[in-house]
C-alpha cells in the first residue's frame, strides 16, 4: 500500500510538471516451443507495455521506468514493476542518486558474470540476461577527467519470482517458494566501490569493483516444506576491460568471490572475448564475428559450487555473429552457438529485429536447446514473435 | 590606367596561382571558428524505390585543435530514442567512439578504424560525417575553374591521408566567390564513382558559415540520404565536460 501511494504521488508529480520527456512501447509476444516435457505447455502469449518518464530540473532529473506484463496463459506472469524510480542530483563534478534502478556492468556480448548489481527477472526469458529487477540504492559518483569513482549502497535484496509450472521457462521444481532467506536480513546493505575509466592514448575502457554484501547467485535449500533461495554474504573483487585495436575489440571480465557462508565455496570467474567487424560485406551491411569463453572455478569442491548453482557458464564457449544490414529499418540479425565444454550442452540461437513503418518493431527469434542427460534443461526448440508499437 | 592594369594583372596572377590545397584551406576556414554548436537535424533515408524513412538527431559539437568532439542523440524513431554516439576525433590516430544503448543502460566502445561504415544506416559514412579538415588530405593536380549550376567553382582532387578511408580520391567543387564547398564526388577503393554529396542552403550564423542541407546520392545502389539542419546554434557555450563519457548516461 505504501509503495502504491509513493508511486502514485511520484507519477502525479511527473504528470503535473512541464517539459516531461517520455517514451515507451506496447507490444505482443507469442512463443511456440516444440518439446516432449510432461506437463509443460507449447504456446505462450503475452501483452507487454513499458513507459519511461524523465523530468529534468535545474540540477538533476527524476526518472521513472515501469514495465507491465499480462500473460494470457501464465497467471504468475501478470505483473507490474517499476525498475527505475530515482532522483539524480548533479553537482559540478559529481552526482548523487537515490531510489531504485538497474545498472549494467561488463564487457562481453552474450553473458556478463560481472553484471551482478541487479537480480535477474526470472519471469522473463531465462536466457535474456538484460531483463532485471530494479534495486533500491544510494549512489554517489565523483567524476575526473577520464575516470569516475562510485560508492553504491544497495539497501534491499529482491526476491525472484518465477513463471508457472506449465511454462517451459521455469527450471525450478513445484516446491519452489519465492520467499527469500538471507544471512543477515534483507535490508543488510551491500556496498560497491567502483572505479572506471578510459585510456588517454590507448583505446581502452576499464572498471574495477569491490563488493561487500550479498552475492548475486543464491543457493536453494528447503525451509518449511518449500525450496527457497538463500542469499549469502561475500567479499568480491571484479574487473572488466575493453580494448580496441583496428577493427577488433578484445574483452575480458574477471572476478574472485570470497564466501562468508560455510556451505558455499569461494570461486573465481574469468571471461575472454573478441569481436571483429567486417564492414561492407554485402551492399553496405556489416558483419561482426564474436567469440567468447567463460569459466567458473570452484575453490572447494566439497562445498556448493558452479554445479549446485546451475551456473550455465562454468566452462563454455559462445561463437556468434551480428549482421547489421544498415538499412532504413535498422535491421539486425544476432546468432550464435553456446557450447558447454564440460557438459556438452548446446544452445543455438538466432534473433532478427527490424522496424516497420517507423513506429513498429518486429522481432523473431529461434532457439534450440540440446542438453545432456541429467541436466535441468530438456531438449527444446522454440520460436518467438514480438511485435511492438513505440512512442 | 597603368595602375588598374597592374592591379588586374596581379589579381589574375594570384587567381591563376591558387593551388588545390589553398582552395581547400580557404574553404575550411569559412566554416571554422564556431567554437561549439548545437543542431537539430533531420535525416531522410530514401531507398532505391523511393520509400522514405526519417530520423531526427540532436548533434552537439565542440571544435578542437586536434579534432572535434561530437555527441549525437537520436530523437526519432521512437524505438531508438535516447541512443547516443560520442566521438572524440584525433587527427593523428583512430578516433575514440562510444555507443550508448538506453534500453540496456550500456556504454559500448566501438571500433572506429574503419571509416567507411554506414552512419546510422544512411548513405553517409562515419568519414563523411566527421570533420573535413583540409589537413586530412593530400592534393593532386591543378585547380580547374568550372561552372556548377551556373556558379563559378574551383574543382580539385584530394586524396584521404587515412589508410582506412573508404575512398581512393574525392573531387570537390568550391564556389569561387564565397569559398563554400558545393559538391564532392567520392571514389571507392576500386576507384569507381560511389557517391556525390551536394551542399546547399548555407547560412551565416554569428559570423560563421553553416551548411543547411547535404544530399548524398549513392550511384551504386541508387539510395540517397538528405541531412537537413533544422535549427543550428553556434558559439553555444559548450565545454569539454559536456563531451565526457558521463553525459552518455544522462
Amino acid at each position: 500500500m505504501k509503495n502504491i501511494i509513493l508511486l502514485s504521488s511520484l507519477l502525479s508529480t511527473f504528470l503535473l510538471s512541464e517539459g516531461i520527456e517520455y517514451k515507451g512501447n506496447i507490444g505482443f509476444e507469442s512463443s511456440y516451443a516444440d518439446h516432449e516435457i510432461a506437463g509443460k505447455r507449447n504456446k505462450q502469449n503475452a501483452l507487454r507495455a513499458e513507459l519511461e518518464l524523465k523530468q529534468k530540473t535545474d540540477n538533476g532529473q527524476l526518472v521513472f521506468n515501469g514495465k507491465a506484463i499480462a500473460d494470457i496463459d501464465d497467471k504468475k506472469r501478470r505483473y507490474f514493476d517499476a525498475n527505475d524510480l530515482y532522483y539524480k542530483h548533479e553537482f559540478e563534478n559529481s552526482d548523487l542518486l537515490i531510489g531504485r534502478n538497474t545498472r549494467f556492468w561488463g564487457a562481453m556480448e552474450f553473458y556478463n558474470h560481472t553484471d551482478v548489481f541487479n537480480t535477474k527477472d526470472l519471469r522473463d526469458d531465462p536466457f535474456d540476461y538484460d531483463s532485471k529487477i530494479g534495486a533500491n540504492n544510494i549512489a554517489y559518483t565523483q567524476y575526473f577527467e577520464n575516470s569516475e569513482l562510485s560508492v553504491i549502497v544497495k539497501v534491499h535484496e529482491e526476491r525472484q519470482r518465477v513463471q508457472d509450472l506449465e511454462s517451459v521457462n521455469r527450471f525450478v521444481p513445484a516446491i519452489y517458494g519465492d520467499s527469500l532467506e538471507t544471512q543477515e536480513g534483507r535490508d543488510r546493505p551491500t556496498v560497491y566501490l567502483k572505479y572506471s575509466g578510459s585510456g588517454d592514448e590507448v583505446q581502452v575502457d576499464y572498471a574495477l569493483i569491490y563488493q561487500n554484501g550479498y552475492d548475486e547467485q543464491r543457493y536453494l535449500a528447503p525451509v518449511a516444506g518449500e525450496l527457497r533461495q538463500h542469499a549469502y554474504l561475500v567479499d568480491k573483487v571484479m574487473g572488466y576491460a575493453t580494448l580496441v585495436s583496428g577493427e577488433t575489440i578484445y574483452k575480458t571480465e574477471l572476478a574472485y568471490t570470497k564466501s562468508k557462508e560455510e556451505k558455499v565455496s569461494d570461486y573465481a570467474q574469468v571471461s575472454l572475448g573478441l569481436e571483429h567487424t567486417l564492414y561492407g560485406v554485402w551492399n553496405k551491411s556489416d558483419l561482426g564475428l564474436l567469440a567468447e569463453y567463460y569459466h567458473y572455478k570452484t575453490k572447494d569442491k566439497s562445498k556448493l559450487g558452479a554445479k549446485e548453482f546451475n551456473n550455465l557458464f562454468a566452462d563454455d564457449v559462445t561463437l556468434g555473429f551480428r549482421w547489421t544490414l544498415n538499412d532504413g529499418a535498422d535491421s539486425d540479425v544476432l546468432g550464435g552457438l553456446a557450447i558447454d565444454k564440460g557438459n556438452h550442452e548446446q544452445i543455438l540461437f538466432v534473433e532478427y529485429e527490424t522496424r516497420l513503418y517507423d513506429k513498429y518493431k518486429l522481432g523473431l527469434s529461434y532457439q534450440h536447446l540440446a542438453p545432456k542427460s541429467g541436466s535441468v534443461f530438456k531438449k527444446l526448440d522454440s520460436v518467438q514473435l514480438d511485435v511492438g508499437y513505440y512512442f | 590606367m597603368k595602375k588598374i592594369l597592374i592591379t588586374t594583372l596581379l589579381s589574375m596572377t594570384v587567381l591563376m596561382a591558387i593551388s588545390n590545397q589553398e582552395v581547400a584551406e580557404k574553404a575550411d576556414l569559412m566554416t571554422d571558428g564556431f567554437g561549439s554548436s548545437v543542431a537539430q537535424t533531420e535525416m531522410i533515408l530514401v531507398n532505391a524505390s523511393g520509400q522514405k524513412s526519417v530520423r531526427e538527431l540532436e548533434m552537439k559539437t565542440l571544435e578542437g585543435e586536434n579534432g572535434d568532439k561530437t555527441i549525437s542523440t537520436f530523437l526519432t524513431p521512437a524505438d531508438v530514442k535516447g541512443t547516443k554516439t560520442l566521438t572524440h576525433e584525433h587527427l593523428d590516430r583512430d578516433d575514440d567512439q562510444w555507443l550508448y544503448l538506453p534500453a540496456l543502460k550500456r556504454v559500448k566502445r566501438i571500433a572506429s578504424s574503419n571509416k567507411s561504415g554506414s552512419f546510422m544506416g544512411s548513405e553517409f559514412s562515419y568519414e563523411d560525417i566527421g570533420n573535413q579538415d583540409y589537413e586530412k588530405f593530400t592534393y593532386e593536380g591543378a585547380v580547374e575553374e568550372v561552372e556548377l549550376n551556373a556558379e563559378k567553382c574551383y574543382k580539385g582532387t584530394r586524396i584521404p591521408k587515412d589508410e582506412n578511408s573508404g575512398y581512393t580520391k574525392q573531387v570537390s567543387w568550391v564556389a569561387m566567390e564565397s569559398f563554400l564547398l558545393k559538391q564532392v564526388e567520392y571514389y571507392d577503393r576500386k576507384s569507381e564513382l560511389l557517391k556525390t554529396a551536394t551542399f546547399s542552403d548555407y547560412k551565416q550564423i554569428d559570423g560563421v558559415w553553416r551548411v543547411g542541407q547535404i544530399k548524398m546520392v549513392n550511384h551504386q545502389n541508387d539510395k540517397s540520404t538528405v541531412l537537413i539542419w533544422k535549427d543550428d546554434k553556434v558559439h553555444a557555450g559548450l565545454s569539454e565536460k559536456e563531451f565526457n563519457k558521463r553525459v552518455l548516461k544522462q
